[in-house]
């Protein structure tokens, strides 16, 4: 339980200044861009140079942003080290279940050859994971919690016409956000009261962990609901109608940095476009050779 | 068998060296079979001591004996060109190690949390009673029978045993969660606020079990704010300040010193304040035979008597 994975950090930078809509449209931009293939189409398989050239590009887009914004990338990078259970994982799934076999063979583990392409393609996810999560990390680094529900409130507005109370959704996430951490501080007290009757979290079989995290869950189930009640019954008492107009505490200004990071984003999504449907590969035009992967 | 707390400091932040400690060079000898009151006002710093008896928070320095169990956070110094400075990666070594058999050590202080109710998880009352005695090595027949004792012991009678404890009212619910940590048999029971929300009978109730329980031989360390329970119970009293103890004395001592209750905006019990507006109409009362209403009571009479 880290709380200061993705916890906003106040600054004054632009980018933490920038409209929250902005950054999440451009986060989500930013995420798919990161997926798109690239490459020039072969038959049967893309060439992924393209793609890791592609999102080369990107990924110093993201550092930039994340200078600007005075993110941490230190910071940023050592919550990467979280990922090592994801890479175990996907190495373990791409020596059993390679998608990419044929071409030369790097090394051998036992019988088994370990293709270039194999070890090239586990390289290829991870760095577009890694992007990934830099990416998020600097949306939720820079941008309030009330921002980012105000800002998805306000991309879900649509839904609106087909009669979904978009306002309650997005009241219930600025409650859920907002009681993360009164939820963390419960668990620490309650952890600490079940330790002093002998319980240990960290050490035992896996039946005593199993039987140890049931009485930290079950007293925090009830403690939540308890809260979850009163905050109902506080929030009623004050007044807080679910169907009444709302009007916003924070009124959203447009401003020419706005404009002008719109259009950057727009200029940005149309390369992406431009470059996902026309697949110019400098590297098949100029037949750089190249292993044949599958995208 | 007494608590030794030597130059006890204790930081929530290590890595910001300018947080405040809120804990600050705390010294004390809790002797055995005492019953010790704790107070200051919120955020002195009295949570964070009690933590440390049981060993739930460990001393960023300082050392703690309980009775043999030794943690031992002593400062390691190393000298550099501005002097002695207290060396970072011993001490972060130090910490690094594990506490061996921190569980004997809960077995011996037992520790109730202020609001212990939200402690409770099983089915049945008896159930989670037993779980404490269970986690620690007891069997199934040793736990029951040591829960037993417990629950007659706050006064819950076997019509409680199968009863889910969800549905109990909120002062049954405390008595059961203080049946848990007693049923662990402690030689040392600390206890946070423990009346905080409950009715008048219900502390009345809650505070008699407390010196019936001390009186059997467990000593008992009490953090509180009610200076009633400290005048009637305490034989001892600290008085913590911004994480230090400012004061060491007994309950009559502590209420009589008005220029320190004053400066540490504490305000001695209205039996007490009462009998002190009496003596100085001219009454001659005895304040160390007050500790309650009925005591004042007693005494006025006593002193009314020896008049005539």
């Amino acid at each position: 339980m880290n709380p200061t994975i993705g916890k906003y950090v106040s600054e004054n930078t632009l980018i933490h200044r920038l409209d929250s809509r902005i950054k999440l449209v451009g986060l989500i931009i930013g995420l798919v861009s990161v997926f798109l293939n690239y490459g020039a189409k072969t038959p049967g398989n893309t060439q992924v140079y393209m793609n890791l050239c592609c999102d080369g590009v990107i990924f110093i887009l993201v550092l930039t942003i994340a200078f600007i914004g005075k993110v941490s990338i230190l910071q940023l990078f050592k919550q990467l080290s979280m990922l090592w259970s994801m890479v175990l994982f996907l190495l373990i799934l791409n020596f059993f279940f390679p998608g990419n076999v044929g071409g030369d063979i790097a090394f051998h583990i036992g019988d088994r050859p370990v293709y270039y392409a194999t070890i090239f393609n586990l390289v290829y996810i991870l760095f577009r994971l890694v992007i990934v999560m830099l990416m998020t990390d600097i949306f939720t680094t820079t941008t309030k919690p009330m921002e980012m529900t105000g800002a998805l409130e306000w991309l879900f507005y649509p839904l609106k016409l087909i009669h979904i109370p978009v306002h309650k959704f997005a009241m219930a996430i600025s409650l859920a956000l907002r009681f993360i951490p009164t939820l963390i501080e419960d668990a620490n007290r309650i952890m600490k009261a079940q330790a002093s009757r002998g319980v240990d979290y960290r050490q035992g079989s896996f039946k005593d962990r199993v039987k140890a995290l049931v009485s930290l869950i079950i007293p925090l189930f009830m403690s939540s609901f308890m809260t979850s009640g009163e905050l109902a019954d506080a929030m009623e008492a004050r007044g807080y109608d679910p169907d009444s107009k709302r009007t916003r505490y924070r009124a959203y200004t447009w401003s020419l940095r706005d404009t002008l990071s719109s259009l950057a984003l727009a200029l940005f999504l149309a390369l992406v476009i431009t470059e996902a449907v026309l697949r110019i590969d400098p590297f098949v035009l100029f037949s750089v050779p190249v292993w044949q992967l599958r995208g | 068998m007494p608590i030794v707390l030597e130059h006890v400091t204790y930081r929530y932040d290590v890595k910001k060296p300018e947080s405040r400690p809120a804990l600050l060079d705390v010294s004390a000898i809790l002797q055995d079979r005492s019953f010790t009151a704790l107070i200051g006002q919120t955020g002195s710093g009295k949570s964070t001591f009690i933590q440390h008896l049981n060993g739930l928070l460990l001393p960023t320095t300082g050392k703690i004996d309980v009775n043999g169990y030794l943690i031992d956070m002593s400062p390691v110094y190393k000298k550099t060109r501005h002097g002695e400075v207290l060396d970072d990666r011993a001490m972060k070594k130090k910490h690094k190690k594990k506490q061996k058999n921190i569980k004997d050590l809960r077995k011996k202080v037992g520790l109730v949390f202020q609001f212990p109710e939200y402690q409770i998880f099983e089915e049945t009352v008896l159930k989670d009673v037993c779980y404490g005695p269970k986690n620690f090595g007891k069997s199934q027949k040793e736990s029951e029978d040591a829960a037993k004792e417990a629950l007659t012991l706050v006064g819950l009678d076997e019509s409680f045993y199968n009863r889910s404890p969800f549905e109990l009212s909120g002062g049954e619910k405390r008595r059961v969660a203080i049946a848990g940590i007693l049923a662990l048999k402690p030689e040392i029971l600390v206890l946070d606020e423990p009346t905080v929300g409950l009715d008048a009978e219900g502390e009345k109730n809650l505070m008699g079990l407390l010196s019936t329980i001390y009186s059997k031989g467990t000593s008992i360390i009490l953090a509180t704010h009610n200076m009633d329970v400290v005048l009637k119970y305490a034989h001892r009293v600290l008085v913590l300040d911004k994480g230090r103890i400012v004061s060491d004395s007994t309950p009559l001592a502590l209420f009589q010193n008005e220029d320190f209750l004053k400066n540490s905006s504490l305000l001695p019990p209205h039996v007490f304040r009462f009998a002190m507006e009496l003596i100085k109409k001219g009454l001659k009362l005895d304040l160390a035979n007050i500790r309650d209403a009925d005591s004042l009571a007693d005494e006025i009479a006593r002193v009314k008597e020896s008049k005539q």
